[in-house]
């Protein structure tokens, strides 16, 4: 994490962050090693979504995926300031904003935006702009915010306290290292599958909604140890969606995360870090970047559905369509 | 609102072969479930009107139909085949003979020439205001488009200029038309009616834009029952709503004593009082009424039936039978909608 400007507004707590108190002899209770995953590879984790929860939005979204929680404000489309430093905008200004809660992960965030939220809000920007019909909105601007209010730590500097049998030990495992790609990358796939959501209900016209999908190519500890190239021909796994613990006995390689549109098949983020390199003629980078479209069309089922049911339960709840107007059944034309 | 928890979707395999759109088809099946396969079997007749669809999904392939609002035509094919119509928001399908829109839960009001609304300034400036009319941009009410005390004949001068906050200032509320929209779809304003102005003695209050149908006539005059006396209630068509007590309107059918003020006498009628700030004095009956109305129109709308002069008057109707005294179901969610459906029931009897 960047060195954080001094924040001389607020009431500032410790900066390196408080630490809950461990208490040893409760053995059974307390933090425990993040148990490996009992998903299969191909599986990606159980999504809660809802939109429609904050009143005062034009649309919101709510996302959970396991420890990840956040929530998307979409504004707009509203009119530009009028100041004479703002440009003429044929088409709608995108703004997006992720910012972490400072309580949303084990250290401690600051109000202001740091690197990574800022480089976020980037990258979630690059994911929707293709994606809203901007020149249906012109001289308008649509805000999307993002808070994160709880996610898996991210951070490489943590080290993991983790209590068994009444004893605390402090482990720096050696998979620390691009765990903080693994964890932003899930986030980052929540924020555009939450921002789709939100951008769907507040009623901003589409091309397509676009998911967020991550994967992690993994190989065995064994042979990443070995120098040259001898592990990037090996056997990979690929695992969508992963979590912040690694399979038992495999060391990741490369983390690749993406904004895709299923029904246009069409990438709008791309965003992969690690080593990647070829086997038989077919790039591993194709391989990471299939299975992180899998994941991403998996996670589109969860967000047609959630874009779907608020409709559907307010068409239940009255009865009736959404309110139009212009259709032939409802205009009374008496006198 | 029930919680559930949605499990994602089992995963399918990408088929890219046998793919002339170049993506997947996303196909919803009778029972609701999604289903994600490039093999799905062809739609030709189009999905049922009242369906539900969300951004990208294909509504239909045959070219009989003409795109409407929320959708777009997909990117023409290689093939030289028909384009299919394809949803840009979560809505409903809608049917208006061979046009097919898609209409959104949430959606701002669009203003058309015409339109009756209900706005609040937002800013003045020189020669103009801004104001709220709850659309995607403020709207503008220039100082030409209003009637200026002392006659609607007379013309604008420097004086008037100067004095433009005596007229509406920031945050008066004043009904007016669309006039005339730009090609972007700015609206202007004009108050150039003795229908049209400021707005007092009242309450204003919003409904989503839609949720008011759109009538003949957007000014209701009601009597009122329990000595409330006429109230005048202000449907605006961007869902903005005042609902103030009646007063005798400076039109050309009646003045105040009942005789018709000629087109001469225009500039002793609309006088200064027309931008006054002050409320007149309005009894506890009429204020208890003007409450009860805007119940019945946030009970309305917020349970999904249009806001009309016949569903104002049924709910109108079925709340003092409901509770002849008291304001208390205001926000009672449950009261709001015995009196709907009351009034729902009165209009099927007829």
């Amino acid at each position: 994490m960047a060195a954080k400007a001094p924040d001389r507004r607020r009431n500032n707590p410790p900066s390196h962050g408080t630490t809950p108190p461990v208490f040893l002899s409760s053995s059974s209770s307390g933090a425990v090693k993040p148990k490996q995953s009992s998903r299969p590879p191909d599986e990606i984790r159980k999504i809660f979504l809802r939109t429609g929860l904050i009143s005062s939005v034009t649309g919101s979204s709510f996302l959970e995926i396991a420890p990840l929680k956040l929530s998307v404000s979409v504004l707009g489309p509203r009119p530009l300031p009028r100041t004479s430093s703002t440009p003429f905008a044929a088409q709608a200004i995108l703004t997006t904003e992720v910012k972490f809660a400072p309580f949303a992960s084990t250290v401690r965030r600051g109000y202001i935006r740091d690197s990574s939220e800022r480089d976020l809000g980037s990258r979630l920007y690059q994911a929707l702009v293709g994606a809203i019909r901007r020149e249906l909105y012109p001289k308008s601007r649509i805000e999307v915010v993002v808070t994160i209010l709880d996610s898996e730590d991210e951070g490489d500097d943590v080290n993991t306290v983790y209590i068994e049998e009444g004893k605390a030990t402090v482990e720096t495992k050696f998979w620390d290292a691009g765990r903080s790609e693994r964890a932003l990358g899930v986030v980052l796939a929540g924020c555009i599958t939450a921002a789709s959501a939100a951008l769907a209900d507040a009623g901003i016209e589409m091309f397509d909604l676009v998911s967020g999908g991550v994967a992690t190519s993994f190989v065995d500890e064994a042979n990443s140890k070995g120098k040259g190239k001898g592990h990037l021909v090996s056997n990979k796994l690929y695992v969508r969606d992963p979590a912040i613990a690694p399979p038992g006995g495999k060391t990741p390689l490369a983390t690749c995360v993406l904004g895709y549109m299923a029904a246009r098949d069409e990438i709008s983020e791309l965003w992969i870090s690690g080593k990647v390199g070829t086997k038989n003629g077919t790039t591993e980078m194709d391989e990471l970047v299939d299975e992180a479209i899998a994941a991403a069309r998996s996670a589109r089922g969860v967000l047609n559905e959630a874009a779907k049911e608020r409709v559907q339960f307010i068409v239940d709840k009255t009865g009736t369509a959404p309110p139009s107007k212009g259709e032939t059944t409802d205009v009374e034309m008496s006198g | 609102m029930p919680i559930q928890i949605i499990a994602p979707a089992p995963f399918v395999t990408a088929d890219d072969e046998e793919d002339d759109e170049g993506g997947v088809r996303l196909d919803l099946d009778n029972d609701g479930d999604v289903a994600m396969d490039g093999d799905a079997p062809r739609r030709v007749t189009g999905r049922q009107a009242g369906g539900i669809v969300t951004p990208g999904e294909v509504v239909t392939e045959d070219p009989q139909w003409m795109r409407g609002h929320g959708t777009y035509l997909s990117q023409p094919l290689v093939s030289g085949g028909s384009q299919s119509i394809i949803s840009s928001l979560a809505g409903t399908i809608s049917k208006t003979n061979k046009l097919l829109s898609i209409r959104a839960l949430k959606f701002r009001y669009v203003p058309e020439i015409g339109d009756l609304v209900v706005g609040r300034i937002l800013e003045v400036q020189t020669k103009r205001w801004r104001v709220d009319i709850a659309a995607p941009h403020s709207a503008t009410l220039l100082l030409s488009s209003i009637n200026l005390p002392g006659g609607i004949l007379r013309k604008r001068t420097s004086t008037d200029e100067l004095q433009i906050r005596t007229f509406f200032s920031e945050g008066d509320l004043l009904v007016a038309e669309v006039q005339t929209l730009s090609n972007d779809g700015l609206a202007s304003l004009h108050t150039r009616s003795l229908k049209y102005g400021k707005l007092r003695n009242g309450v204003f209050m919003t409904i989503d834009a839609g949720m008011v149908r759109r009538m003949k006539s957007h000014v209701l005059t009601m009597n009122t029952s329990n000595g409330g006396g006429e109230v005048d209630i202000y449907l605006g068509v961007n869902g903005y709503i005042y609902i103030a007590k009646h007063t005798t309107p400076l039109t050309e059918s009646g003045g105040p004593e009942g005789k018709s003020v000629s087109i001469t006498r225009l500039e002793e009628e609309a006088s200064e009082a027309i931008y006054s700030n002050v409320n007149e004095e309005i009894s506890p009956e009429t204020r208890a009424e003007i409450a009860r109305i805007a119940c019945v129109i946030g009970a309305l709308a917020r349970n999904g039936v249009k806001v009309d002069e016949e569903m104002v008057h049924l709910g109108y109707e079925a709340a003092l039978e409901e509770f002849l005294q008291g304001m208390e179901w205001g926000g009672d969610g449950e009261a709001g909608k015995r009196v709907v459906e009351a009034a729902l029931a009165k209009r099927r009897e007829g």
